[in-house]
């Protein structure tokens, strides 16, 4: 650290805080005006400025921080999720125990359910209002996604004979050969893509069923695929 | 630009800024041109956060300079607008010149 620094603790909080990619810019932003503040009026003046420097940056960089990693999201929703559950847990099982004994099997089977129920609900519940925001899409470039262009919806089924191996290295293919918008430019909310993603799985886990059965899973995830709601709204 | 969102109003400025300092554009310089024309003492944080939300969207790019003595050997992370930024900015300023046509008049009389 340079001998001019005007207050190395302070420094070393702000780079506490800061990843790899912008720690050394921003100190050293920091160290070059204290410098320059502390030739222009005196030390101490320049240690209070870079202080209060610090102080005001740890707040925005750490947010920074947070969205760049889209760790926010999972963890909002994480917590209104647990919070959600929590409260009908507790008012489910107080109006289980005024109706049953504890110890009854009932009152266990009951509690299963409707524990059960609270998960599947508070899930669907907390992921309404954030159904369109970014941070819910997967990552674009995530190949089992390509399986969302209905051009190659074909190619899966395809693909489902000779297992993921082959799935996977296809649509890179037909990903490199026809290069569709990325997935950022269209709009397609996350209980689509769970939809689209969570029946792609099923066909792939079930070969035999969807190769066998027109009515398969495979064919519900081709449906879904070439439907004109999710396909084409970017 | 994407949605056709406009700019918020620090990224606007942030953007002048880059517009300003050419080619010496980097957290200091950014944030004492913005201190000395508007008057807005910025942290280097929030400087830092807006130059990154606009990095992320294509509006900014940003390379490492080399390091030097007055940084304590660190080097700068040079800024530079990017045809999009100019595109988005040129957006922005029409919105705020088309909203603030003819107001002069009645802005001096509230």
């Amino acid at each position: 650290m340079n001998h001019r620094t005007p207050s190395p603790i302070a420094i070393r909080l702000l780079e506490s805080v800061l990843s790899e990619t912008v720690r050394d810019a921003i100190v050293g932003d920091l160290i070059e005006e204290s410098a320059l503040r502390a030739g222009a009026s005196n030390r101490v003046t320049a240690t209070w400025w870079c202080w209060w420097q610090v102080a005001r940056s740890i707040l925005p960089m750490l947010w920074s921080e947070l969205r760049h990693r889209r760790s926010l999201g999972t963890l909002s929703v994480a917590l209104a999720a647990y919070l959600l559950a929590s409260v009908i847990e507790f008012l489910s099982t107080a109006a289980i125990s005024n109706l049953f004994h504890p110890d009854a099997a009932l009152a266990y089977i009951l509690g299963a359910i409707v524990g059960l129920a609270t998960m599947v609900l508070g899930g669907y519940a907390v992921q309404l209002p954030l159904g369109s925001r970014d941070f819910w899409r997967l990552p674009a470039n995530d190949t089992l996604l390509a399986i969302k262009y209905p051009q190659i919806a074909t190619l899966v089924g395809e693909a489902t004979k000779v297992g993921l191996r082959q799935e996977v290295m296809e649509l890179r293919l037909v990903r490199q050969r026809r290069e569709p918008a990325p997935l950022s430019q269209r709009r397609c909310n996350f209980s689509k893509h769970l939809g689209t993603y969570g029946t792609a799985h099923a066909a792939r886990l079930r070969p035999s069923i969807c190769l066998n059965h027109p009515s398969s899973w495979f064919q519900l995830a081709k449906m879904r695929l070439t439907s004109p709601r999710c396909a084409r709204t970017g | 630009m994407p949605r056709g969102d406009l700019l918020g109003s620090l990224e606007h400025i942030v953007l002048l800024a880059l517009v300003r300092l050419e080619a010496n554009a980097y957290g200091m310089t950014i944030r004492r041109e913005i201190e000395e024309r508007t008057g807005r003492n910025l942290s280097i944080g929030a400087v830092y956060a807006t130059l990154d939300r606009l990095e992320s969207k294509g509006y900014v790019s940003s390379f490492l300079g080399e390091p030097t003595a007055e940084r304590g050997g660190r080097a700068k992370r040079l800024f530079r607008i990017q045809a999009e930024g100019n595109q988005a900015l040129q957006t922005s300023q029409d919105a705020i010149r088309k909203m603030t046509l003819g107001l002069r008049k009645s802005w001096r009389t509230v």
